[in-house]
């Protein structure tokens, strides 16, 4: 019998939305693309050659134009991207038997060679791998844990692959990178650490575990054993079921009209009950929170008198809510829809005054039917029609977090 | 305004209404306490949030110079609690707050008593009379089951209903309901209209009337004033609170109008179990299945990743089988507010349908089950 030495491995896919659409349009390699996100407003991924130009993630595209006037711009594709990166996921659970779908675009997984083995050369396979069959470039990086793996696999990129299990090779990593690097360590965290002078990922390794626990609570004492090559955080193959559903998003061209507000409030609507179907779930509780150009934010919040994902129950919740977050004549840039209180669909409690309507039920399984067979929100609330030119764009038909089953955003 | 306090006195009326006086308001006058002193009417402490509010006698007090002064509520309670002194002058001298002990002196920052909001007293003249008992336990049956995010209905308070001879109070949040009768009188019935509508009064102001009230209290008064407001006099206090607005639901439809299967239980061994029952549940499937059978009342429950269990608890059961689910959390927020060497009388119709719990002391409860799609 042959046996195996385990490590963890991360995958990341290199600039993933502008190397998908490289994917399928081979005139954008080697050019500087940027994909536009936010009604395409903004620049939300770029290729290496536009971030030589100075263009960042995130900035507006008229600040883009001015510094990359010869890029390449293009709206985003979701539901393209995903293509992709199920493939991508697919060879990975072939290569693995434990793989965490972590976001779209990043893997983490069991590796494992037979002892004796070179983690190195698999990290390589793998690369090579994904390229030849799914045309995506990857880094690829192996380690003792996932906090060592994605930290090496972020020093190797683009197109690495890099197994460091040696200690003195650890040691020399850990001590070349800042401690931001680490993902959960940013902004105030940082400057906390910053005060016992620990800088990079090798400080915090070496700081006292009960300092860290109390600069950083229980998540940083998890991310001090993983530095130290002591696995603590596990491999999830299955999303963990989630405490809260939300839809929502910038609105791209700000509104302060109660009746976009509305037309809004309901489009998130009929999205978050998707995924409450999906989900199998009722929202027992919903928020309404939306935020203001002027900086406020305002906040709605409801309890159920019985769970639901029916729409004009979850509509009559959520309109006073909107009512509490509206704050008129200020422009809103964006709203969210929140669910939670989810209680699963198979063991939902049945109300004392509010007691099922098979019309109305009946009405949402022709909507689901419907829409199912002709598209998305092909039929829809009428309460929708000021955002036509929202439904019109089919780049705002399909959003990452349509992407399901991802672990993070 | 200067007065010598006896300590005791004075922090037991702190305690009582601090609850009432709000963490963080945009009036930070809300935040502190009132405090007059009149040697003839008696001293009174007042806090309200402008929803609530309450007026409390302090014992002990020897007035010197009448008057009134807002005390900071973190402060004075502070040092009311950490001081060994049986009396405590407190006097206001230039703005100021000085509170004195045989060794210590405080000198606090006061605002203008003037600025507090009047906090209304009890001056109905037709009141409903019930015994301090009998309202803590209508207080603490019915209070759980409210709901105070609800917006479609007015769930964020019991529903009172009077009668000449009778106090019903009603808690629900849509998927439990909990109502509970005891005897009252009336005084002076003709002086005042009857409360009409749907009086429902807040969690808050219910929680604070169930701490200002001991069982061997003399009866509590209570008022409806123009079906806004609520106010309740006990031994000590005056407390006023703006009844929940919106509609409660037509509740009396709820109760079965037919019973197919009854048991009656002692109320200690049945929650016992359920809480048992209840240790193998999760998030994801919190269903509590019990099974009623010849003799026995079986409590079984599943969840992934967490297990199995049974409980059996001897029943006089002799009725049709009966499966039904419920939310066990429902039932030990009720069980735990009866006695439990009492009964518990169950009636129940089948799985689809409102279970009832009852107690020989017109005590109702009314829940329904989960549905069973496991």
């Amino acid at each position: 019998m042959i046996e195996y030495e385990t490590a963890v491995g991360h995958l990341d896919a290199d600039c993933f939305y502008v190397s998908a659409e490289r994917v399928r349009d081979a005139f954008l390699r080697d050019k500087p693309v940027g994909v536009l996100g936010n009604q395409g407003a903004c620049v939300i991924a770029k290729s290496y050659e536009m971030k030589a130009a100075g263009v960042a993630t995130g900035v507006p595209i008229w600040e883009a134009l001015v510094k990359c006037p010869d890029g390449i711009y293009v709206k985003r594709d979701f539901r393209w991207y995903e293509v992709l990166s199920r493939a991508m996921l697919e060879l990975m659970r072939v290569v693995s038997p434990q793989v965490e779908y972590y976001s779209i675009d990043e893997f983490f997984f069991q590796a494992s060679v037979p002892r004796g083995g070179s983690f190195q050369k698999l990290a390589e396979s793998i690369r090579d791998l994904i390229w030849e069959r799914v045309k995506v470039p990857v880094t690829v990086g192996i380690a003792r844990t996932r906090t060592l793996a994605k930290l090496i696999s972020d020093a190797a990129k683009p197109f690495g692959a890099l197994a460091v299990l040696d200690r003195e090779a650890e040691t020399k990593l850990l001590a070349d990178r800042p401690v931001t690097e680490i993902t959960g360590i940013a902004g105030r965290r940082a400057k906390r650490l910053a005060v016992w002078n620990i800088a990079t990922c090798l400080d915090l390794a070496r700081a006292d575990r009960r300092l860290v626990r109390s600069l950083l609570t229980a998540s940083g004492e998890t991310l001090w054993w993983e530095l130290n090559g002591d696995p603590a955080q596990p491999i999830h193959t299955q999303r963990p079921a989630h405490k809260a559903l939300s839809r929502g998003g910038s609105f791209g061209e700000t509104t302060d009209d109660p009746t976009v507000l509305h037309a809004w409030l309901v489009r998130n609507l009929e999205r978050l009950i998707e995924e409450l179907e999906y989900h199998a779930v009722l929202a027992g509780r919903l928020t309404v929170w939306v935020s203001y150009k002027n900086g406020q934010v305002g906040v709605g919040q409801t309890s159920l008198t019985v769970p639901s994902d029916r729409f004009d129950m979850l509509l009559d919740a959520a309109r006073p809510c909107l009512r509490n977050a509206w704050v008129p004549r200020v422009a809103a840039t964006r709203m969210h829809l929140i669910a939670e209180h989810l209680t699963p669909r198979a063991e939902a409690p049945l109300g004392l005054f509010d007691r099922p309507d098979p019309r109305l039920e009946t009405l949402a399984r022709v909507k689901r039917a419907v829409n199912a067979r002709h598209g998305r929100f092909v039929l829809r609330s009428a309460a929708t029609l000021p955002l036509a030119s929202i439904y019109k764009d089919v780049a705002n038909g399909y959003d990452i977090c349509d992407v399901r089953g991802k672990i993070c955003f | 305004m200067k007065a010598l306090c006896n300590r005791e006195g004075l922090l037991n009326a702190f305690a009582m209404v601090t609850g009432v006086a709000p963490t963080r308001s945009p009036k930070p006058i809300l935040q502190n306490v009132k405090f007059v002193v009149d040697g003839e009417d008696g001293s009174t402490l007042l806090a309200t949030d402008l929803e609530v509010g309450i007026r409390h006698r302090v014992l002990g007090v020897q007035v010197e110079e009448p008057g009134a002064v807002i005390l900071p509520t973190l402060k004075v309670g502070s040092i009311l609690r950490t001081s060994t002194d049986d009396e405590l002058s407190i006097e206001t001298v230039d703005d100021q707050i000085l509170i004195r002990g045989r060794h210590s002196e405080f000198k606090l920052p006061s605002d203008n008593p003037e600025h507090f909001p009047e906090v209304p007293d009890f001056a109905a003249v037709s009141y409903h009379v019930v015994s301090a008992t009998d309202l803590r336990r209508l207080i603490r049956r019915t209070s759980f089951a409210t709901d105070p995010e609800s917006t479609r209905y007015a769930l964020g308070g019991c529903l009172i209903e009077f009668t000449p001879e009778s106090l019903t109070m009603v808690g629900t949040d849509g998927r439990r309901l909990a109502r509970m009768i005891a005897p009252a009188d009336i005084e002076n019935p003709d002086a005042a209209p009857s409360p009409t509508g749907s009086p429902v009064v807040p969690v808050k102001a219910l929680k604070i009337l169930e701490r200002n009230i001991n069982d061997d209290d003399p009866p509590v008064h209570i008022a409806i004033q123009s079906d806004k407001n609520v106010l309740v006099r006990t031994e000590n206090a005056v407390i006023y609170s703006r009844l929940v607005e919106g509609r409660f639901p037509r509740y009396q439809d709820v109760f079965p109008t037919h019973v197919e299967n009854k048991v009656s239980v002692e109320v200690g061994p049945l929650r016992m179990a359920v809480e048992q029952a209840s240790i193998v549940t999760s998030e994801e499937s919190r269903g509590v299945d019990f099974n009623f059978s010849e003799g026995v009342l079986r409590l079984a429950s599943q969840a992934a990743d967490v297990g199995s269990s049974h409980v059996d608890l001897p029943i006089g059961y002799e009725g049709k089988p009966v499966e039904i689910t419920f939310d066990p959390r429902y039932l030990t927020d009720a069980l735990k507010t009866l006695d439990d060497a009492s009964t518990v009388h169950i009636e129940l119709i089948d799985s689809k349908n409102a279970a009832v719990f009852k107690t020989d002391d017109r005590y109702t409860y009314v829940v329904m089950p989960l549905t069973r799609e496991r």
